[in-house]
């Protein structure tokens, strides 16, 4: 099957194109309906269709030099756009950040009934604590028998309303933020952000992120290195799975993003 | 639309005896040209281009695709305004020159016109 070489150039043009996805429809649209008109115009004049294809391409320019010239008008604007639109991107990854430590709040408290609250929040082994934070975690903790369970039991306690409050308390900072900045834009009519990022660019940062944080988590948990002075061993695995869990979420939306770029359906 | 043509020609003298001479003084005229154009009515990107074909007998020739972002970058300033119409059932852009586009044209006559004479004046002796 021939590929018509208008539909070929547009192709190649809108691989070139940088920009907000409006922009780049408008250019398109215009090139079309230009190299459209130019052959018929040609063909009118008696030119054989495929002459007056190649003319017609050959007098609106090279896809580079249009691709060019049109990214080099928007470069200014296209600036402020790709900041506005990495700050926005950075803000929902913060709030996936935060929504991830809630949820490993609440997958520690399970893991430690599946195996046991020591292995998850226990204190460091052999630590020796002041008698005067003995007393407090025991007063705090009243079913604790020893120093060492009343300390387990507290940081168990402190870890799940740290983590779970900090965690809603960020997100709802977040929200608000992004709430006011949807009701702004309404108002502006401005357009919808995150146009102008390539689809593929917050995927592949979300799973270098999460993906780094989860193999240190690893790493730091199936090591003494780390872990033998901190408390809980079982946390840094549950941080440790949770962070490799939204990697893996961000790789997937990666390999779609990659997969429905423009021209891969026929490679 | 704030081009000073004497800016323009230094750089144009500067390019004396290359081949892109023509595309540069071409290039740095070409908003005024596009307004100039649009002044006697509206019209879509192929015909603009078309026109200043036309009107400067083949003369300002260049690669058409790169005058729309030219286009574009008038309407943003607010010296052109546009709308989406379907001519012979395709769809096309219209453009249409605003009140402070107008102004910025006959900006740009009066100082080429000042401009013109002190370059003749030079070069011909006029």
């Amino acid at each position: 099957m021939g590929t018509d070489p208008i539909d070929a150039y547009l192709d190649d043009l809108l691989a070139r194109l940088r920009g907000a996805a409006g922009d780049v429809r408008r250019t398109l649209v215009e090139a079309e309906a230009h190299l459209r008109d130019a052959v018929d115009e040609q063909v009118a004049h008696g030119v054989d269709v495929h002459e007056a294809q190649r003319l017609a391409i050959e007098r609106f320019g090279s896809a580079a030099q249009v691709a060019a010239t049109a990214n080099r008008a928007l470069a200014g604007r296209t600036a402020g756009q790709v900041l506005g639109a990495l700050s926005w991107a950075a803000g929902r990854m913060v709030a996936v950040g935060l929504a991830a430590v809630g949820l490993a709040a609440v997958l520690a408290r399970v893991v430690a009934t599946f195996t046991s609250t020591a292995f998850v929040f226990g204190s460091p082994a052999g630590a020796v604590f002041p008698a005067d934070r003995c007393a407090h975690w025991l007063a705090v903790q009243p079913t604790a028998t020893t120093c060492a369970q009343a300390a387990m039991l507290e940081n168990s306690s402190d870890t799940f309303l740290l983590y779970l409050g900090g965690a809603l308390l960020g997100l709802v900072v977040i929200g608000v933020a992004f709430a006011t900045r949807a009701v702004v834009r309404r108002a502006r009519h401005a357009p919808r952000a995150g146009v102008v990022l390539p689809p593929a660019v917050v995927p592949a940062i979300g799973a270098t992120v999460f993906g780094g944080a989860g193999v240190a988590l690893l790493s730091a948990a199936l090591s003494d290195l780390v872990v033998s002075g901190a408390w809980g061993r079982g946390l840094w695995f549950v941080d440790a799975g949770v962070s490799l869990a939204v990697a893996v979420v961000y790789l997937v939306r990666f390999a779609r993003s990659v997969v429905d770029l423009p021209g891969a359906a026929e490679a | 639309m704030r081009s000073d043509p004497r800016r323009r020609c230094a750089g144009a003298i500067g390019n004396l005896g290359s081949l892109g001479m023509k595309s540069d003084r071409m290039k740095g005229n070409l908003d005024a040209l596009l307004l100039a154009v649009l002044q006697s009515g509206a019209a879509h990107g192929y015909e603009v281009i078309a026109e200043l074909r036309r009107r400067s007998n083949g003369e300002f020739d260049m690669p058409e695709g790169t005058v729309y972002p030219s286009l574009h970058k008038l309407e943003r300033d607010g010296l052109l305004a546009s709308e989406w119409d379907v001519v012979e059932g395709r769809r096309r852009r219209t453009y249409r020159l605003t009140a402070p586009g107008a102004a910025a044209l006959a900006r740009e006559r009066a100082e080429w016109a000042r401009f013109s004479v002190g370059m003749n004046a030079v070069l011909v002796g006029l």
